[in-house]
């Protein structure tokens, strides 16, 4: 297959960030569409129920624009489907400051985290990440 | 008075050579190239004659150093076609209804920079120039404007060749003779 030496040149200016960025706007402007298709639906008469230009919606399905939260919302309420969908589960991530002493014998022990603090000596940052099942991942640094 | 007579006539004559001439329009040769290939997309662009680089890579010479950011933007929208396909409606038109002369646009609309293609089939992206967008319209700048009329021309040649079977659109391929020429 044949690549361009000066495009594959200019491809390594191309960012996660940029590629996360252009996936979504891309994902976004898709989604509208197919759910117009699926529901027999013009961009025109989007446009009507949500009180915008034709060109408007034209513009939002070139997968450019830069939604907001409010703009999805009303979008999904109108067309009765959701756009996007936040996969994942919640976690719960907490942050102690305690004093202790940098040796093999440091336990850790939650239940004396009271006020957000353990009574050891030494001192530290610790931070513990309290997942599903309360176990603890802790890590710490000087 | 006859050499008057003469005189005037021959001044006569040469001003209407003069205005023939400016009528008579000049051939702009180029030849369509095939820039990249993939699996569902091909990327074509122009080089004019005496040039040793495509209009693409002209537009990628000129903007990658000054603007990488808004480079890296088009340059992953192009792969991001590769995987999809060339959809008409991820492009703003440019040019007239008729043509198949469209706009890349930046992302969020907040960079100015403007690419210029043809949208030749849902296989087939022809890549042309572009630049800094600061008028309203592209027509009111010279030079974006010349990018979407050198594209429009190039879309007319094609389609009548296209219409005379001397080019033909076969999946991602462009086939036949693939010299051509523009008039100024």
């Amino acid at each position: 297959m044949k690549r361009n030496a000066l495009m594959e040149e200019c491809r390594k200016f191309i960012t996660p960030e940029i590629k996360r960025n252009v996936d979504l706007s891309i994902f976004v402007a898709n989604r509208i569409f197919d759910i117009l298709e699926n529901q027999h639906m013009t961009q025109r008469d989007l446009a009507a129920l949500l009180g915008k230009s034709e060109a408007e919606i034209s513009k939002w399905l070139k997968g450019t624009h830069n939604f907001t939260f409010q703009t999805i919302a009303k979008i999904e309420i109108a067309l009765g489907e959701s756009i996007i969908e936040i996969s994942g589960k919640p976690q719960k991530t907490e942050y102690v400051y305690c004093h202790f002493p940098f040796d093999q014998s440091f336990v850790f022990h939650p239940e004396k985290c009271n006020s957000n603090e353990i009574p050891l000596s030494g001192f530290g940052w610790l931070s513990a990440r309290l997942g599903e099942n309360s176990e603890l991942d802790y890590s710490h640094s000087n | 008075m006859l050499k008057k007579l003469q005189d005037i006539a021959t001044i006569k004559s040469s001003i209407t050579f003069v205005k023939l001439n400016s009528k008579v329009k000049s051939r702009i040769y180029f030849e369509i190239e095939l820039l990249e290939e993939y699996e569902k997309v091909n990327f074509y662009s122009i080089r004019f004659d005496g040039e040793s680089d495509t209009e693409f890579e002209k537009f990628l010479l000129a903007f990658k150093d000054s603007h990488p950011d808004d480079i890296a933007v088009i340059m992953y929208r192009l792969d991001r076609i590769t995987q999809d396909g060339v959809f008409p409606r991820h492009f703003r038109y440019a040019g007239k209804m008729k043509d198949r002369t469209a706009e890349l646009p930046n992302n969020f609309d907040t960079a100015n920079l403007r690419l210029y293609c043809l949208c030749i089939s849902p296989q087939i992206l022809l890549l042309g120039n572009g630049g800094l967008k600061t008028t309203k319209t592209y027509n009111e700048d010279p030079y974006l404007d010349k990018c979407v009329t050198t594209l429009q021309k190039i879309d007319s040649v094609l389609n009548h060749k296209e219409i005379k079977s001397e080019i033909t659109v076969s999946g991602k391929t462009l086939s036949g003779d693939l010299s051509l020429y523009i008039t100024d």
